[in-house]
C-alpha cells in the first residue's frame, strides 16, 4: 500500500510532460491517452525494480518511449536517416532575419509571433519517427544526449545526428507554414 | 544555457505577423578575413553541441572566445537557444479531464489482481 501511495506522489507530476510528448509522438489523444495510461500501469509494476537516486523522469520517459514503439510498432530501430533530406544550417534563422531588417525586430520575436503553438506542434509532429522522438526528447524535454541515448536505446552519436537533423528538418516545416500563409517568402526553396 | 542569450526578452503582445519579406542573401558576416570566416563556419558547425551542453570545456571556451568577437554568429546563437525555449514553451498540451482518474483505477485494479493472485511482488 505504501508503494502505491509512494508511486503515486512520485510520478505524478510527470503526468501533463509525459501526455504532451505520448500526443507528439502518437498524434491522437485518445492514442495518447492509452499510452499514458499504459506507461503508468507498467512504470508501476515495475516501481519496485527502480532505484530511487536516479533519474525518475528519464525512467518514465523510456518506458513511454518504449511503450510506444511496441504498441505502435514503430519503427525506431530501422534506418530512417536515409532518404531524409539535409538541411542548411541556421535554415530558419536566415530567412527570419530577412524580414524588415533594421526594424528592432529580432528574428527570435518573428518567430514567436509568426508561429502559433499548433504551428510547433504540427512541424514537430511531420518529422520522421526517429527525429520526432529525439527532438521531443532533447528540445521539450531538455534531456542530455546521453540519457536520450539510454531512453531510446540507441548510441549517443545516433541521437546528436537525429536531433541536428531533427531540429533543421523542424525549420524547414515552419518556414513552409510560414510560406503557406504568405508570411514568408523563400527564393531559394 | 543561456549563455548565448543576450537578450532575451521575448515579445508575447502579437503585433501584426510581419510582411512578406524575400530571401536571397546569404548569411552576412561582419568579420571578413578568410581565417575569421573559417571560424564563423566552426563555430555554426559547433552550435547544437555548444547549445546542448556537450562540449569539452577547451571546445567550449574556444567558441565561447569567437562569440565575444563576432556579433553575427552571437546573433545567430541567441536564435537558436532562443527557438528551443520557444519549442518547448508552445508544446504544452492540457492534460485531457479524467486521465489522471483512469490512471488511478487502473493501479487499483492492479493492486487488487496482484494481491488476489500472489501476495507479493
Amino acid at each position: 500500500m505504501a508503494d502505491q501511495a509512494r508511486f503515486v506522489e512520485m510520478t505524478m507530476e510527470f503526468m501533463p510532460a509525459l501526455y504532451s510528448a505520448a500526443l507528439r509522438m502518437t498524434r491522437n489523444p485518445s492514442d495518447a491517452e492509452d499510452l499514458v495510461q499504459e506507461t503508468y500501469l507498467k512504470a508501476f509494476r515495475g516501481f519496485g525494480g527502480f532505484q530511487e537516486g536516479t533519474n525518475l523522469k528519464a525512467w518514465l520517459y523510456r518506458i513511454l518511449t518504449n511503450t510506444y514503439i511496441n504498441i505502435y510498432r514503430a519503427n525506431q530501430r530501422k534506418p530512417e536517416e536515409t532518404g531524409v533530406p539535409e538541411v542548411e544550417d541556421l535554415y530558419l534563422y536566415r530567412r527570419l532575419s530577412a524580414i524588415d531588417p533594421g526594424m528592432g525586430r529580432s528574428a527570435e520575436d518573428q518567430a514567436m509571433e509568426l508561429f502559433t503553438d499548433d504551428d510547433i506542434k504540427l512541424a514537430i509532429e511531420s518529422l520522421p519517427e526517429s527525429f520526432r522522438i529525439a527532438v521531443i526528447l532533447s528540445d521539450v524535454e531538455g534531456f542530455a544526449y546521453k540519457e536520450i541515448a539510454e531512453i531510446t536505446e540507441v548510441p549517443v552519436g545516433t541521437v546528436m545526428s537525429r536531433i541536428h537533423r531533427g531540429r533543421k528538418l523542424l525549420q524547414k516545416a515552419l518556414v513552409q507554414y510560414g510560406m503557406d500563409r504568405g508570411l514568408v517568402s523563400v527564393g531559394d526553396a | 544555457m543561456s549563455e548565448a542569450n543576450l537578450n532575451p526578452k521575448m515579445n508575447m503582445e502579437s503585433q501584426q505577423a510581419g510582411g512578406q519579406f524575400e530571401y536571397g542573401g546569404q548569411f552576412e558576416h561582419g568579420c571578413g578575413s578568410s581565417s575569421a570566416h573559417k571560424e564563423c563556419q566552426e563555430s555554426i558547425e559547433t552550435l547544437y553541441f555548444y547549445l546542448d551542453g556537450e562540449l569539452t570545456d577547451d571546445k567550449r571556451e574556444v567558441i565561447k572566445a569567437h562569440l565575444d568577437k563576432c556579433q553575427p554568429c552571437l546573433e545567430a546563437f541567441d536564435f537558436e537557444d532562443e527557438l528551443r525555449r520557444i519549442i518547448s514553451m508552445k508544446c504544452k498540451d492540457r492534460v485531457p479531464e479524467g486521465l489522471k482518474d483512469k490512471v488511478f483505477q487502473a493501479i487499483e485494479v492492479e493492486m487488487t489482481n496482484s494481491l488476489t493472485s500472489d501476495q507479493d511482488k
